[in-house]
């Protein structure tokens, strides 16, 4: 700030000029960074009250999901590790933290020689103790909310922005709890400021016999438990109260049947097919593959993701590439699937949008969709070489933006070595997401 | 003033406009420069622009910084027949709108916010904003009370509990 020297002058000055308070809070204050907004809480009432408005917070979410249109994205990187005390005085500790990568801001020279302090642009924004036997977590995420499913049951919701933590209530056990892994995913609802998180369980899972045939067949139940974060709920969705009781509402859909696995006896009979269930309507629907593809085949690292908004289905062609399906929200999924069942027609929607042969000697047996961008690119992560690369629409240009082995070890560093899991391959996990982090949007 | 001097029209075709500062300084604008303006817009559907446009609480200063942004963006808003203005690329327009709120002093760039919202010209409401977001993000509480002449009406007390609640939000 600049001012006059004379105290009156200045004064008159700064009334002439003060920006009217609703201007400041609709116009100036919902565009800052949450960190920055919590620590203005504390500069007068109205600030305070005007930052725990539901009004204001869901002006805030618009204007991130329009800054995060058009900035690159951040990526959220999830580790979970154990601390286990050198002593053995504690038991060892589950960990998961939550880390911000900037693409953008990574110094170029990322993989240089001088490695050991390589400055990777990596914030740490929140670590939690966490009580669960399986460090091998999903994560799923939808306006800067994380869902992680940590343990069968045990689904936690938490904002890394605000820091804030919701633990769901328990659900249903599942009859193979020891066989499958725990699977939520989180969603926005069409209800302003309500996010539901769909949790996947089997309620059967076995072998049928065809009564005509003898066939033997896999057949399971799937149950789709919905837990609702909302306005009458926790505080998942809206700026921190932090002692305010977690009491989301949650309901129970079941479903029967779900043709997304089957074995190859399976395959004769059925349609070969993917089930979707749309929150905003809490309906099950078959949607086609796309034309010529079949689920797993010719191997499982088929992978389907959602992109802004889009269906995504990425389909290996060899060992080192792939071809990325989109199917637009818009392509009527009934329409789609009476035309395939009566038909025999398939995967009307679908378009092949990129094609990518990433070469190299070694085959590529992880692949994750990550982020598609308004200008037609798409980034993904490569797991085998620790990539975070952008396909181009056109030319299919490949550019490297970030490299998560630096992104690793400058974790390893700054989190202490010898912690993880184990020493295996799988000593730690890195869930990327799609991150529209740009204003750490709640 | 000489009100028929307002209705000057341009070689292209295109209606002029006057705008008229609050200490009387005149802006000879095109109507599809002007019409940015969702206010003078409004006016110009109204059909109550012929004796020029007073904006009372807009200095010629700040007005001028409007003008020249208006003219520069003219292009975005489908400024038809004009081919050379509409040649500005968005990689200059991007520069233009760095380098106009980059350099400006605090009590301007509020003005500016002032005039923006008054004449409703959103594109230069969000940028200017988004200048001060930036600004203010790193700053403590102290210091946004000082910018925006704003008093602290907690207790001690209240302040230090809120303060505690969000203590992350306090580090570095």
């Amino acid at each position: 700030m600049t001012g006059g020297n004379v105290c009156g002058t200045t004064a008159a000055a700064a009334a002439a000029m003060a920006i009217p308070n609703d201007l400041l809070v609709s116009e100036v204050l919902s565009r800052l960074p949450v960190k920055s907004l919590l620590r203005f809480s504390s500069v007068c009432r109205s600030w305070r009250t005007a930052v725990a408005d539901r009004a204001f917070a869901r002006r805030h979410l618009t204007l991130s999901r329009r800054a995060a249109g058009t900035t690159p994205p951040s990526v959220l990187a999830v580790v979970t590790r154990i601390d286990a005390d050198p002593d053995n005085a504690a038991p060892p500790e589950d960990l998961i933290s939550f880390h911000r990568i900037h693409p953008g801001r990574q110094p170029s020279s990322a993989v240089s020689a001088a490695a050991a302090d390589v400055a990777v642009d990596v914030e740490q924004m929140q670590e939690l103790a966490l009580e669960c036997s399986n460090p091998l977590l999903r994560s799923s995420h939808c306006d800067g909310l994380v869902a992680v499913a940590a343990d069968v049951g045990r689904i936690f919701v938490c904002n890394p922005a605000t820091r804030e933590f919701v633990v769901l209530p328990p659900g249903s056990p599942g009859p193979y709890d020891h066989r499958r892994e725990e699977a939520a995913v989180l969603g926005a609802d069409p209800r302003p400021g309500v996010h539901v998180v769909a949790r996947c369980l089997y309620r059967h899972y076995g072998c049928h016999a065809n009564e005509h045939t003898g066939e033997q067949s896999l057949e399971y139940d799937i149950v789709h438990e919905v837990f609702v974060l909302g306005p009458s709920g926790s505080g998942a969705g809206r700026p921190p109260r932090r002692r305010r009781a977690p009491s989301s509402s949650w309901c129970r859909r079941p479903t029967r049947g779900a043709p997304n696995d089957q074995s190859d006896q399976a395959q004769r009979e059925h349609p070969n097919a993917l089930l979707r269930f749309a929150i905003h309507d809490g309906v099950f629907d078959v949607v086609p593959l796309p034309p010529g593809v079949a689920f797993m085949a010719p191997d499982d690292r088929d992978a389907l993701t959602e992109l802004g908004g889009e269906l995504c289905y990425m389909r290996p062609t060899g060992a080192t590439a792939f071809d990325f399906w989109m199917l637009p929200a818009d392509a009527d999924a009934d329409a789609d699937a009476e035309h395939d069942e009566e038909e025999g027609g398939h995967g009307a929607g679908w378009s092949l949008r990129w094609r990518f042969d990433f070469g190299g000697g070694d085959p590529i047996d992880d692949l994750t969709p990550l982020y598609m961008a308004p200008d037609g690119t798409l980034t993904v992560y490569v797991d085998t070489a620790r990539m975070i690369c952008r396909l181009d629409e056109r030319s299919n240009l490949l550019e490297k933006v970030v490299d998560m082995a630096a992104v690793y070890w400058h974790l390893v560093e700054q989190l202490g070595h010898g912690n993880y899991y184990d020493h295996s391959e799988k000593d730690y996990r890195l869930e990327i997401q799609n991150g529209r982090w740009k204003r750490e949007a709640y | 003033m000489a009100a028929a001097a307002a209705e000057a029209t341009t070689d292209g075709g295109g209606k002029m406009i006057i705008l008229i500062s609050a200490d009387g300084k005149r802006f000879e604008v095109t109507e599809a420069v002007a019409s940015q303006s969702q206010l003078i817009s409004n006016m110009i559907e109204d059909d109550c622009t012929e004796n020029g446009v007073r904006l009372p609480n807009v200095d010629g200063d700040i007005l001028t910084m409007v003008v020249d942004y208006c003219n520069m963006h003219a292009g975005d808003a489908a400024a038809a027949g004009d081919t050379m203005k509409a040649s500005s690329t968005e990689e200059e327009l991007k520069k233009f709108d760095a380098e106009l709120v980059q350099a400006l002093e605090n009590p301007v760039l509020f003005k500016l916010i002032l005039a923006a919202n008054f004449l409703n010209i959103k594109s230069l409401l969000d940028m200017t904003c988004q200048r001060v977001a930036d600004m203010m993000s790193g700053k403590t509480p102290e210091q946004m009370r000082e910018t925006f002449s704003i008093e602290n009406d907690f207790t001690p007390e209240e302040e230090a509990a809120i303060r505690q609640e969000n203590a992350w939000a306090f580090d570095d």
